[in-house]
């Protein structure tokens, strides 16, 4: 170099050293605005390098300028050459290195292409972010915000301006807190809530919030973090709902249902209670059920088994009910009464005291002795009690009247006060007879010393005569009383009746003249009784004396005998008569008979029904003669039909039974054989029924012919047994006419109050067999079992 | 000639047996009742007692039992307008317990004669 060229030399160093210098600096303000860049420290050692670089140039630009020692001046440009020549180096190294990394910087392109992506994001984002805006701002049913990380509020929408009253402006940057009511601030809730929200992501509730102005409003409230991606709290979203009126119509809703429960569990209490009620009612029903139903049971059972009659009338005299005992007593069942009624009871010639007792006894209870009808048109006697059954209102309920039959005791009553009364009328005629004899007497005795006193004087004689023709008569009467009062003197003797009254037909055939035929039926086995023979053909006479009286136009007298054992029935219905062994003598007229009125006086003394003649004892001195003589004497008569006596005499000498097996499955019992039997009289088809049952045989049952009739049309009947006499017009024997037409095998028996011998004209020898009432069960066995085999052996042969 | 005891009630009887008695030669005592007869047979010793049977104090089966007792050989006659007692007739019981013969009232006067003839034979007379 030349000496010329010094400045110029320094001049260009200058202008490189300033460019150097002026790269660093460039370097820091962009690094400056740049803070991001990446790997900062490379631009550092870059800049550094560039100044280090300018500063070797200022240095040998200024240098030779310096009045320096050469010394000083080469060390100093060689220390600035070894720092340049150090950093360069460490950057170029440093360069190299960072290539790699360098490289992988997007290209200028590629980050082009990245920005119009980003662009397009940002753009997208913005648009929803827009939307989304436009969206909270609109929704105004729901106040949503956000707050910052401690709980400023930081957006806000129409919702919450309509909700809470704050405009935008207002509540931007307050604290949330203030939406809290002083008392839920005071307990620190707002910073609980966004405690929780932190904490678990979500903090839900409900409660008062506090308006703008100051009005409450019940708000249902979810508030929830929002992160960045480091999980760093942003701030909070928060959502407020103003359920006021839903509170309300739920509280409303609570209330009423509060109401409701209050009314449901009152109810749910009263029904329980009810229940419990109703429990213990049923408890104490179904306790009162039993005990009703068994009182109903009890009651049942009483009505049923009572031996009474009970008779239970509703308000409108409609039978309700009928009880067995008043079936059997009366006859009609309860299915015929409930179908006619309490009119069936009444008698048919009046008397409707029963009918009047049921409607007097709506007022109270009535007790009367009255009369009512039975199924076989006979009367009974009956006591009367009816009274109110009254419902708990008072109202009627029913009539109920019970009844006790009086028939059996009256006539037991009767019979007893009968032979009382006789009893009575024979002390009374007795002491009379004894002091009519001792009178009878002295005059008798003086009458007869007059006539020896003065026997030639024939007026006299003649007066005498007459007057103790009158004392004898006088004499025979009180003979006759005696008789009656059982005070007759009596010459009791054993004797045989068949041989007694034998002898002595021909006396009574006188006695009756020629329109009476008699007709004798003597047993030939019968015991022998003990009795004043003279007294019982006095008896007898007697009776064939009346039974002529009874046939003024002639008839038939029959004098039977026969061996009677009288037992439980008899005696039950005559209980002045022993039981044991009789001969009987029954003596039958086929007279006019007599009604009961007449039949019922006929042994008192001096009741006599003949115009003149008759004194009126001489059935009394039968009567006073059978019971002196241990017997007893009864009279059966149907009016227009004739009369029989009976003469009971006790057997000296009982002959020996013949045995008789009285079994259903014995010799004599039925081999289920149907019998009708036919009779009028309850009590004795009652008791006839009841014998055949009990012998084996099948029973039908009839009161009448015509009921006969009609029990013949449903089926084979293997026997008639019927009564002679029956009411309805239609007699036995034509009965067994109109069976025969039905059932012409149909084999009979009949029976009858009147002996069999009564019948003989009726009944051909061995065309009917007869069974005298009163009969015992063995001889009806012995006679269903003879008249069924016997028949049964002729249909054979 | 014998001594006959009559004992009835009935004075009318008495009087009337006895004028019987009387025409047949016959002393008469008389009695109204069993008491008394008694007494009288005790006393008089009569051959023939007739007695009725119904009286008052005394009947006449009761005192004809005691004079029997008193004389096992009296005849007596038992007399009685009828009557029974438990079924047994006073006549059959007195002829029974002691009467020899018995004689319902109302009776003839010959009825009577001939009983006492009976019982009273003319050779006992004295």
């Amino acid at each position: 170099m030349n000496p010329s060229q010094p400045w110029l030399d320094a001049a260009f160093e200058g202008v490189i050293a300033a460019a150097y210098f002026a790269i660093p600096i460039a370097l820091a303000v962009y690094f400056l605005k740049r803070r991001d860049s990446a790997y900062p420290w490379v631009w550092v050692l870059f800049g550094s390098f560039f100044a280090l670089g300018g500063a070797t140039h200022l240095l040998s630009g200024v240098l030779p300028w310096m009045p320096l020692t050469g010394t000083t001046l080469a060390g100093t440009t060689l220390a600035a050459k070894g720092m340049a020549a150090i950093v360069s180096a460490v950057t170029a190294i440093v360069m190299w290195i960072m290539m790699p990394r360098v490289l992988s910087f997007p290209s200028r392109g590629k980050l082009s292409a990245l920005n119009a992506e980003l662009k397009a994001e940002i753009d997208r984002r913005s648009w929803e972010e827009m939307r989304f805006k436009l969206l909270v701002e609109a929704v105004s049913n729901y106040a949503i915000l956000m707050l910052d990380p401690s709980g400023n509020v930081t957006s806000w929408n129409a919702g919450g301006e309509r909700i809470k009253g704050y405009r935008e402006h207002e509540i931007l940057g307050q604290h949330f807190s203030r939406f809290y009511t002083e008392e839920d601030r005071a307990a620190g809730q707002p910073q609980h809530g966004l405690d929780i929200a932190r904490a678990e992501g979500r903090f839900e509730d409900e409660g008062w919030r506090v308006r703008k102005n100051g009005s409450l409003f019940w708000a249902s409230v979810v508030i929830t973090p929002i992160r960045d991606e480091n999980g760093e709290i942003l701030g909070y979203g928060k959502v407020t709902h103003d359920t006021t009126e839903q509170q309300r119509i739920r509280k409303a809703l609570e209330d009423a249902n509060i109401d409701l429960e209050h009314n449901v569990r009152e109810r749910t209490q009263s029904l329980a209670e009810l229940a419990e009620q109703l429990a213990s009612e049923i408890e104490v029903r179904k306790a009162t059920e039993v005990t009703r139903r068994e009182a109903t049971e009890l009651v049942e059972a009483t009505f049923s088994v009572a031996p009474f009659p009970i008779v239970i009338v509703g308000p409108n005299a409609e039978v309700l009910r009928w009880n067995p005992a008043g079936e059997k007593t009366f006859g009609f069942s309860e299915a015929e009464l409930k179908e006619k009624g309490l009119r069936l009871l009444l008698p048919r010639d009046g008397g409707d005291g029963a009918l009047r007792a049921f409607v007097a006894a709506r007022a109270g209870r009535v007790n009367l002795v009255t009369k009512i009808a039975h199924a076989d048109a006979s009367k009974r006697d009956i006591r009367l009690s009816t009274m109110p059954i009254l419902r708990e209102d008072g109202s009627l309920h029913a009539v109920v009247g019970m009844m006790e039959d009086l028939t059996q005791a009256n006539r037991t009553e009767a019979q007893l006060r009968q032979a009382q009364k006789m009893e009575a009328i024979g002390t009374l005629t007795g002491g009379l007879a004894h002091d009519f004899n001792n009178l009878l007497g002295i005059i008798i005795g003086n009458l007869d010393l007059l006539r020896d006193a003065r026997p030639d004087d024939a007026e006299v004689t003649e007066l005498s005569g007459e007057a103790l023709d009158a004392a004898e008569r006088g004499a025979e009467l009180t003979r006759s009383l005696l008789a009656f009062a059982r005070r007759q003197p009596l010459q009791p003797v054993r004797l045989e009746l068949d041989v007694l009254i034998g002898g002595q037909v021909k006396l009574l055939s006188r006695l009756l003249g020629e329109d009476v035929e008699i007709r004798l039926d003597l047993a030939d086995a019968i015991c022998p009784v003990v009795a004043d023979p003279a007294q019982l053909q006095a008896a007898l006479t007697n009776l064939a004396t009346n039974a002529r009286d009874a046939m003024p136009r002639g008839g038939k007298l029959t004098i039977a005998t026969s061996h009677r054992k009288v037992d439980g029935d008899y005696t039950a219905a005559n209980p002045d008569v022993p039981p044991g062994d009789y001969a009987l003598i029954e003596v039958t007229d086929t007279g006019s008979g007599m009604p009961d009125e007449v039949r019922s006086r006929i042994f008192e003394p001096f009741y006599s029904t003949k115009e003149e003649g008759g004194t009126g004892l001489g059935l009394s001195m039968v009567f006073g003669f059978m019971k002196q003589s241990g017997g007893h004497i009864s009279v059966y008569s149907e009016v227009g039909v004739g009369t029989t006596f009976r003469l009971y005499l006790p057997c000296s000498h009982v002959p020996e039974e013949k045995k008789t097996d009285l079994h259903a499955d014995g010799p004599l019992g039925g081999r289920n054989e149907t019998i009708l039997a036919v009779e009028d009289s309850e009590a004795l088809r009652r008791i006839v029924v009841r014998q055949l049952r009990g012998l084996g045989y099948r029973v039908l049952e009839a009161t009448s012919a015509a009921e006969a009739l009609t029990a013949l049309e449903g089926g084979q009947v293997d026997l008639l047994f019927t009564d002679v006499v029956m009411p309805g017009g239609v007699d036995g024997f034509e009965l067994i006419e109109l069976a025969r037409r039905k059932q012409p095998g149909i084999k009979v028996i009949l029976t009858s109050g009147f002996p069999q011998s009564r019948f003989a004209k009726e009944m051909a020898p061995g065309s009917f067999h007869l069974l005298s009432k009163p009969y015992r069960k063995g001889d009806l066995a012995l006679l269903v079992r003879n008249v069924l085999d016997a028949q049964l052996e002729t249909q054979e042969s | 000639m014998a001594k006959v005891l009559v004992i009835d009630d009935d004075p009318g009887f008495r009087r009337m047996i006895g004028i019987i008695l009387t025409r047949m030669h016959h002393d008469v005592v008389e009695a109204q009742d069993g008491n008394e007869g008694i007494e009288r047979f005790k006393a008089e010793r009569p051959d023939l007692v007739i007695s009725d049977i119904v009286m008052p104090n005394k009947e006449g089966i009761q005192t004809i039992l005691e004079i029997r007792a008193l004389e096992p050989d009296a005849r007596i006659i038992a007399m009685s307008g009828g009557g029974v007692s438990l079924g047994i007739g006073y006549l059959g019981a007195a002829l029974k317990l002691g009467a020899n013969l018995i004689l319902s009232k109302p009776f003839r006067p010959a009825e009577l004669t001939a009983m006492v003839e009976q019982l009273l034979p003319v050779d006992t007379s004295p």
